[in-house]
């Protein structure tokens, strides 16, 4: 069949309506379709065919509001106000029904064109809510379509409705509220004069206070009354009410108990809530670090053989050292790390799809307010304390502002890494009780750097206050194996890409300084020549002998790399404590915890930041942090 | 026509503040920034009923908003003014 006619349709509404579900269903799933990296969002195109109509399917990220307060909402607008589209489809939760319509009156007076799908029916009856569409559509003077995506319900007469458009059978003559006259005046003036905008959303969104807008008025001159943003929400809000008198029509009374409110009921409850989530947070970490921790064993056993039989082909010492140790040692260890982050990442998934993220958001924010933190920073800075990569990543789930706190902060937790070295190094000065003190105060000194960290970036203004905890609660439900592989697919990918090149650069690099010029004695190389540089940085700290100073160089690739250079400078780490005293090790793990975590580390913050800047800013940041640490801890320990 | 209702605190209940249970009108948000644009957004908006579903000394806090629950900080929660 021939297509004759073209349609280009956007998906826009509240998060969590279902967007994507009907992008899938009318596309086919995971068909047809590719993922265009936005600035922090993405938006997905797919297409369809209807009979002889070729229909081009925009999914636009979930958003609450047209006035500008986070990327994704800057995304949509943009793209309504900007782009060539044809009708854009509003899907919203029939469930809540009110709140995704004050979303809805605002896209219309951004784009009439607009078909409301009222998804979510099974959702909404489950809630004793029933709602007369045909009444709705006449007063919203818009196309409305009921449906249940997940069951196909609905779609078909969707696909009738677009038909219709093109057909040209449809008309949208939308109802809009009266906001009075202070809008109406300006809405007239823009009109006369033009603006990129719609005269009467720009009118509205200048009196509700968007930045954007009324910096674009005031450029061109226009005199804005006063911002009344609660006025203007009021009005919009009654309006609405009105609207929705005999819209639904009640069943029951009595609002039904449903099974969200019968999990929450424990889940959010002020003591077994904690006693949840503290459960959850165990089986997160157990898993990841016992079946994630397994198959990285698997690995590790693989590269050790493989490393063995290569070097038993190749005669020549340095080549063998060359391709055993750096080479198949980088890829190793690249891929040793990926079990563990694909295993919390899908366990972070499966609780994120499930509804329960939002909830331990809200748990946790009592605590984290006191300490300064946003409160969904916490499972980045559990993560942590498996492997910084992760958690850095994870920092993506958080918003904007947030996000840029967490990846100058979560590296600051000590890895597992860091666990190795500390070890090693505490088994060699200290026995039993003491030992097992001074890991756990490199803990304690971890998280005392994040909480610090966090005021010191505040006052510097690399990070502003974050926004404080506003979430909806989402209903509960089984999380879909689609969504949850895709998920973790994703992130898992990220980490292999962009950190796995860097740990495997890093590898060959250290490689290269520990052995070059080569055939030279260790305490010549070009490691102990840049150490010996940099050791009189170290001096106020206490800390006299270059190769102790030297072992941060590899260690800045990878942390666990400390304990073979100590190995190679010292001749076995044991021999530690006869050049270095105990307070000089202590202050040197205070450092060794706190600077930079590593190569790997900076490539994720470059994969979630996209900015050197960051990056480089991250360097310095942790570095001084980890300075003014070690010299507040050598004035402790050693006195002035 | 464009002035919010109980702009005076007198007589207002703080969300803070506001017991489990609670059932009232939301009357006035402070200040106009990011943040109260944010919760408006989400539907707490003056002229809305809402429930206190969760407020203790320990746990967090959660209303309901014409069917919808939604989780808020600590910090901001002190600014909605709630009237009966
Ligand atoms: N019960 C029920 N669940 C649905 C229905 N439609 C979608 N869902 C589920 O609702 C959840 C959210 O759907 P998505 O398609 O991811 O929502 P979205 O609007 O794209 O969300 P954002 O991308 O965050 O804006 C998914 O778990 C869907 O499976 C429906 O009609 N009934
Ligand atoms: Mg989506």
């Amino acid at each position: 069949m021939k297509t004759l006619h073209r349609l280009r349709v956007a998906l826009a509404g509240n998060p969590n309506v279902g967007k994507s579900a009907l992008f899938n269903v009318l596309t086919g799933i995971y068909q047809h379709t590719a993922n265009w990296p936005g600035k922090t969002v993405e938006r997905k195109e797919g297409f369809f065919d209807i009979d002889d109509i070729h229909v081009e399917v925009v999914d636009l990220p979930g958003i609450y509001s047209l006035t500008v307060t986070s990327p994704e909402e800057e995304v949509t607008r943009e793209f309504l106000a900007n782009e060539d589209i044809d009708v854009v489809i509003n899907v919203v939760d029939a469930s809540n029904l009110f709140r995704n319509l004050m979303l809805t009156i605002q896209l219309l007076e951004l784009f009439p064109r607009v078909i409301l799908f009222v998804n979510m029916l099974d959702v909404a009856e489950a809630k004793g809510v029933k709602i007369d569409l045909e009444k709705l559509s006449k007063k919203l003077g818009i196309p409305v379509v009921g449906g249940v995506v997940v069951t196909g319900q609905g779609i078909d007469e969707l696909k009738k409705v677009l038909k219709d458009v093109v057909r040209g059978k449809v008309h949208f003559h939308p109802v809009y509220p009266v906001y009075g006259q202070e809008v109406e005046i300006l809405e007239e003036y823009l009109a006369k004069y033009g603006c990129k905008y719609p005269p009467k959303f720009a009118a509205v969104k200048a009196l509700e206070g968007d930045e954007e807008i009324i910096k674009l008025l005031k450029e061109k001159g226009i005199t804005i009354p006063e911002p009344q943003p609660q006025a203007i929400s009021q009005i919009r809000a009654e309006w609405l009410k009105n609207l929705l008198k005999d819209v639904f029509i009640v069943e029951s009374y009595e609002p039904k108990q449903t099974i969200t409110d019968k999990i929450d009921m424990i889940v959010t409850h002020p003591i077994w809530g904690y006693v949840v989530f503290m459960f959850a947070m165990f089986l997160m970490f157990y898993i990841t670090f016992t079946f994630g921790g397994y198959l990285s064993g698997l690995i590790e056993m693989f590269f050790s053989w493989l490393g063995d039989t290569v070097s038993t082909f190749i005669s020549s010492e340095l080549w063998k050292s060359f391709i055993v140790d750096a080479v198949i040692g980088g890829v190793g260890s690249v891929l040793t790390f990926t079990p563990i982050i694909f295993t919390f990442f899908l366990m972070y998934s499966i609780l994120e799809d499930s509804g329960y993220i939002a909830r331990a958001a809200a748990m946790m924010d009592r605590l984290m307010h006191l300490l300064g933190l946003p409160a969904k920073l916490f499972f980045p800075l559990i993560l942590g304390m498996g492997c910084t990569v992760p958690a850095v990543m994870g920092t993506t789930a958080l918003e904007e502002e947030e996000r840029k706190l967490g990846v100058y902060l979560v590296g600051f937790m000590p890895c597992s890494a860091r666990l190795a070295v500390y070890s090693a190094i505490v088994s060699a000065f200290f026995t039993g009780y003491t030992g097992a003190l001074v890991i756990v105060s490199m803990y304690l000194i971890g998280f005392f750097a994040v909480v610090v960290g966090a005021k010191v970036l505040k006052m510097f203004g690399l990070a502003r206050d974050t926004m404080p905890l506003v979430i909806e609660l989402p209903s509960y439900h089984i999380p879909h194996v689609k969504t949850v592989l895709y998920a973790t697919w994703i992130r898992t990918k990220e980490f292999i890409y962009k950190a796995g090149t860097l740990i495997f650069v890093a590898t060959i690099i250290i490689w290269m300084l520990v052995n070059m010029p080569f055939g030279v004695k260790p305490e010549n190389s070009y490691l102990a020549i840049l150490g010996k540089a940099i050791a009189p940085l170290f001096y106020p700290l206490g800390l006299a002998d270059w190769r102790i100073v030297s072992t941060l160089i590899p260690s800045f690739a990878a942390k666990e790399a400390a304990i073979a250079t100590i190995g190679v400078l010292y001749g076995g780490v044991q021999m530690l404590k006869n050049a270095v005293t105990v307070p000089q090790i202590l202050v040197f793990l205070v450092f060794f915890t706190l600077y930079t975590p590593c190569m790997a580390t900076l490539g994720a913050i470059y994969s979630v930041t996209k900015r050197w800047k960051v990056v480089f800013l991250s360097v310095l940041f942790s570095f001084s942090v980890a300075y003014v640490f070690a010299f507040i801890a050598r004035l402790v320990i050693m006195g002035v | 026509m464009l002035t919010p209702m109980g702009v005076g605190k007198e007589g207002l209940m703080n969300l803070e503040m506001a017991p489990e249970g609670f059932e009232g009108t939301v009357a006035y948000i402070d200040g106009g920034d990011r943040v109260a644009q944010r919760m408006m957004a989400l539907g707490i908006v003056p002229g809305t009923r809402i429930r206190v579903i969760r407020n203790s000394a320990f746990g967090p806090l959660i209303v309901d908003i014409e069917g919808t629950r939604i989780a808020l900080g600590r910090g901001v929660s002190s600014k909605v003014w709630l009237k009966k």
